[in-house]
This record gives structure tokens, C-alpha cells and sequence, in this order.
């Protein structure tokens, strides 16, 4: 039982960053190697600021949520005017800088050793203590991030601004849409929702370190945004479904342990590139990677 | 002449282009009217879409000023230009597929609105929009997605949104592609627009559109305008003749209007 709430936690909080992904790479066209060095930025500001500030856990989150949407302000400024392959490299190397930050960076971030004792969070008063409560809070944080996507994309100008760029960018500049404004909102506002799931992760897990936050997790990330499908709001979910509860539908297969985990990689990887020829735009997805 | 006629709409001082060292044009210097419809003619590649695109600041000059109606637009960035109330209608048209007829137009007005408001849910801007669809006969299509329009009304959807999203327009190549009863529509629309005010410059190969629809035609060739005057007087200029009895030869009129 423990382990089904385990997996539900990592269901919730992976959905969120998912559902921030989707908000670039799926509303907005725009493919990053670098969403988890957001994910890192919002774990460790989280855990900073309740270990060595001694922050409420609410504080903490939602300062962690400012400070990734105003790093990833300066960091698009000058990126989003970047176009197709030139944008995925300047993220990647956005991914890069931030994991040697945490690396290295010894006295704010422990390096390799990382943070540990991050306390268990108290949300208005209540303890989330057990898993069942993280278990709960983590789907609740999946419900509003999604909430705040569709509030977005469906009821808002910028989400009319972001589709319209996506599709035409010249066509959207030419009508009006500022879009190098319109592709700063967005990711400031993807970069928060993916700090304010690193704060959770990071809360949740208790301690944290660099390997959490790789360019292969930013890889693994995209996986699941594109797996779920691309532009809708049912993809993000889809995908953690698949991407999460794939490993124990292979644990059925009797791998023997020495071998499983390579096994279950090439496995992805077959499922991926059937995928891309299948259905391109995901499982559930209404828009195709050009 | 009007008061409204001696203003000036949109000025190239000292224009130049071009393009990998292939000049396209030097030192052009053109003042355009308010509330008139020019057309601009001219042999393939002689620069007239470049010309469009630079006034729009989706291409930037190498030298040269551009005044749209007195201020100084040059090295300004599109959505700028059309926030001033200049508009593009693009020969490609670049319609939104994947989005509603009316969410195509409301598109303009999107940039304008705050982020994290609803403000062209309004019935004032939802029935502005149903009117300049009305205006080009896709009213009956406003929920439909755009990309389930046929090409014809794809390009009569593009020019609703650019007569939504500005006041003055530059007009790309409008009756390329679309049917005759399109086209003479279009060309009502464009005197309707003209009488309203609006100032128009258009680019078009259609040369019997553009004689029956402008006020004041230019002829743009070798990077210069070689000849400019009304419909009725043009005919008479040698250079403006013998292009026009090029594309006859070239091409039927009745097949160019198809």
C-alpha cells in the first residue's frame, strides 16, 4: 500500500512539471533540454529556505516558485529570440550551467553530498507528515497546476497569443503579438510551476542532490510531455501514467536483476521511436513537434 | 482633393535594400496619400513585396527612413507597426489552423489585453470581430476551426483579421488564389474601406483588379518607380503599357483571374 502512494506522489508531483513542460513545448512550440534545471532551482531554494532560513514550508514554496520564474526570466530574455535548433541548444546549456552550479557551488548547495533534513512540510496548520498527506497534496498540486493550464491556454489572451505563435510566428508578430514578450510570460510562468514541484519533491524526499536534477532528467521530462501527447490537457497526465507505471508493469517480466535496468531503458527507447512513427503527437496530444 | 487626401499616409525617404549585395532598391523616396488605395505593379522580384515588408519592420532596411502617418516607423518590430495601426494581409496569409475562425481574428486583439484577463470575451469586441467576418461572408464559420476552410476562404479569413487588427493596410498579392465573385468583392470592400478612409497600398500581378480597384497605381521596376497616375492615365505611359501587354501575352486575362 505504501509503495501505490509512493507512486501516487511521484504521479503528482511529476504531473505538475509536466504540465509546465506542456506550456512550452506543447502550447508553445518550443522544445527545452533545460526544464529540469527548474525543477533543481525550486527544490533547492525550497530547502534553503526552510533548513537554513527557517521559512514555513508555504513561504518557501511559493518563493521558490517567484525565484525560478525570475531566473528563467533572464535566462529567456535573450534565448527566445533564439529559433528552432539554436533554442534547444541554448537550453541545454541553461541544463548544464545550473547542474554545475549544484555541483560545485559546495557551500550553498552541499554539492555532491547535497541537502538533507529537509523537514516535512506544515500547510495551513496541518502536518504533512504521511505518505497518504503528501500522497493527497502532490495530487492536489497536479489538479491546480493543471487548473492554472487550462485557465491559461483556454480563458486567457496569452493562451490565443501562444497557439497563434506556434503556428505562424511571423502571422501572430504581424497581428500584433509581441512575441518575444508573450514567449517570456510563458516560460516565467512554466519555470514557477516547475519550481513549485521541485520544492514539493524536494520536501518530500527529505534530501536532495544534484543527480536529481541531470539533463537526462530533462530528456526523461520531454519524454513524457511528447509519450502523453503535445498541447492538450489530458497529455501530461497520460504520460506520467505511462512513463511511471511502466517500470512495474516490467517488473512482471521476470528480468533478472543484473540486466532489468538496461532492459527497461532500450525497452523506452523501442517504445519511444514506435511511438514517433504511430501517433507523433503522443498518446493524447493535438499538436506534432515540426 | 480633400484635407483627408493631403495627408500623408506612408513615406519612404532614401529607402535601400538588399539582398546578399543584389540590390533590390537604393535612394527610394515615395509619399503616399491618406485615404487612398494605391496599387503597386511591377515585373517579378523587382521588390514590391519588400517593400511591404520593410514598411511592417519584417524586413530591415539597410538605409532609409519609413513614416507612417509622421512618425518615424523604421527598425520598429511588427507588432509595434500594427499597434500604430498599420496591418499586413501576407501573400502566404498565414492563417491559424488549429484555432476557431473567430479566435483567428480575436488574435490581434489578444497582444493588446492583459494576460491573465478575459477582456475580448467582451460582446463589444465578439461583435466587432462577427462584423468584419460579415464583411468578407464568413460569419456562418466564426466556431469552426480555420484549418477546415477551403483556400479561397482561408485567404478571405486573412484579410479579416488584418482589417480587424489595424486601420491602414498594406495588402500582399489579395486576389491571388481566390474565385471572380471573390475578387469582385474584394474590390467593393477596398473602395468601401477607401470611402471610410482607410489608407491602402496593395501589391498585385492582377493588373485588371488593380486598374478597376485603385485609386493611383505605381510601377515599381529596376529599384525605382518608373511611372505613377491614375488608372485612366497610366495606360498612357510607355513603361506601364508594355508590362501590361507583357502579361497579356504571358498570361490570358481570363486565366489570370481565376
Amino acid at each position: 500500500m505504501n509503495y501505490i502512494l509512493h507512486l501516487c506522489v511521484l504521479i503528482g508531483i511529476y504531473s505538475v512539471v509536466c504540465h509546465s513542460l506542456n506550456l512550452l513545448v506543447g502550447y508553445s512550440g518550443l522544445v527545452t533540454l533545460g526544464h529540469a534545471a527548474f525543477f533543481g532551482i525550486g527544490a533547492y531554494a525550497a530547502a534553503l529556505l526552510t533548513t537554513e532560513a527557517g521559512f514555513p514550508f508555504l513561504v518557501a514554496l511559493l518563493s521558490a516558485m517567484l525565484f525560478s520564474a525570475l531566473i528563467s526570466v533572464l535566462i529567456s530574455w535573450p534565448s527566445v529570440r533564439l529559433r528552432g535548433d539554436y533554442f534547444v541548444l541554448a537550453s541545454f546549456g541553461f541544463q548544464i550551467i545550473i547542474y554545475f552550479l549544484m555541483f560545485n557551488w559546495v557551500e550553498l548547495t552541499g554539492g555532491p553530498a547535497g541537502l538533507s533534513s529537509i523537514p516535512r512540510p506544515k500547510l495551513l496548520g496541518i502536518q504533512i507528515g504521511s505518505l497518504p498527506a503528501f500522497a493527497a497534496l502532490s495530487i492536489v498540486s497536479a489538479i491546480i497546476a493543471s487548473g492554472v493550464v487550462w485557465v491559461v491556454t483556454e480563458r486567457c489572451a496569452l493562451g490565443r497569443a501562444l497557439k497563434a505563435i506556434r503556428e505562424n510566428e511571423i502571422a501572430a508578430e504581424s497581428l500584433g503579438v509581441d512575441v518575444v514578450l508573450v514567449r517570456i510570460k510563458v516560460f516565467a510562468l512554466a519555470a514557477g510551476l516547475a519550481g513549485g514541484s521541485g520544492a514539493i519533491f524536494a520536501h518530500y524526499m527529505s534530501f536532495i542532490d544534484p543527480s536529481s536534477f541531470t539533463v537526462n532528467e530533462s530528456i526523461y521530462l520531454l519524454s513524457i510531455v511528447i509519450v502523453g501527447g503535445l498541447g492538450t490537457l489530458a497529455g501530461p497526465f497520460v504520460g506520467v501514467f505511462v512513463m511511471i507505471l511502466f517500470p512495474e508493469v516490467l517488473g512482471f517480466l521476470q528480468i533478472p536483476s543484473t540486466v532489468a535496468p538496461s532492459i527497461r531503458q532500450m525497452i523506452y527507447g523501442l517504445v519511444l521511436v514506435a511511438l514517433m512513427f504511430w501517433r507523433p503527437q503522443g498518446l493524447a496530444g493535438s499538436y506534432r513537434l515540426e | 482633393m480633400t484635407d483627408r487626401h493631403k495627408k500623408v499616409f506612408l513615406e519612404f525617404r532614401s529607402a535601400s535594400k538588399a539582398f546578399d549585395g543584389l540590390r533590390v532598391f537604393e535612394d527610394l523616396s515615395l509619399s503616399l496619400k491618406a485615404g487612398v488605395a494605391y496599387g503597386l505593379v511591377g515585373p517579378n522580384a523587382c521588390g514590391k513585396t519588400t517593400l511591404l515588408h520593410s514598411a511592417m519592420g519584417l524586413i530591415k532596411l539597410d538605409g532609409g527612413l519609413i513614416c507612417y502617418k509622421g512618425m518615424d516607423i523604421t527598425g520598429l518590430k511588427p507588432h509595434s507597426v500594427v499597434r500604430l495601426g498599420l496591418g499586413i494581409l501576407l501573400q502566404n496569409v498565414g492563417i491559424f489552423q488549429r484555432i476557431s475562425v473567430l479566435d483567428n481574428i480575436l488574435t490581434g486583439l489578444a497582444a493588446r489585453t492583459s494576460w491573465l484577463t478575459e477582456n475580448e470575451r467582451d460582446d463589444q469586441f465578439q461583435e466587432l470581430a462577427l462584423s468584419v467576418l460579415s464583411k468578407v461572408g464568413l460569419e456562418e464559420y466564426a466556431t469552426r476551426p480555420a484549418g477546415t476552410l477551403v483556400p479561397g476562404e482561408q485567404k478571405r479569413l486573412a484579410i479579416a483579421r488584418t482589417l480587424f487588427a489595424a486601420k491602414d493596410f498594406l495588402f500582399d498579392e489579395p486576389v491571388a488564389g481566390i474565385d471572380n465573385r471573390t475578387r469582385d468583392s474584394l474590390s467593393k470592400l477596398i473602395r468601401q474601406l477607401v470611402d471610410e478612409g482607410r489608407s491602402i497600398l496593395l501589391v498585385e500581378h492582377d493588373l485588371d483588379f488593380v486598374l478597376q480597384t485603385c485609386d493611383e497605381i505605381l510601377m515599381l521596376k529596376d529599384g525605382r518607380i518608373v511611372c505613377q497616375g491614375p488608372p485612366e492615365l497610366i495606360r498612357d505611359e510607355q513603361e506601364f503599357d508594355k508590362f501590361y501587354s507583357s502579361l497579356r501575352i504571358e498570361r490570358p486575362l481570363s486565366e489570370s483571374k481565376q
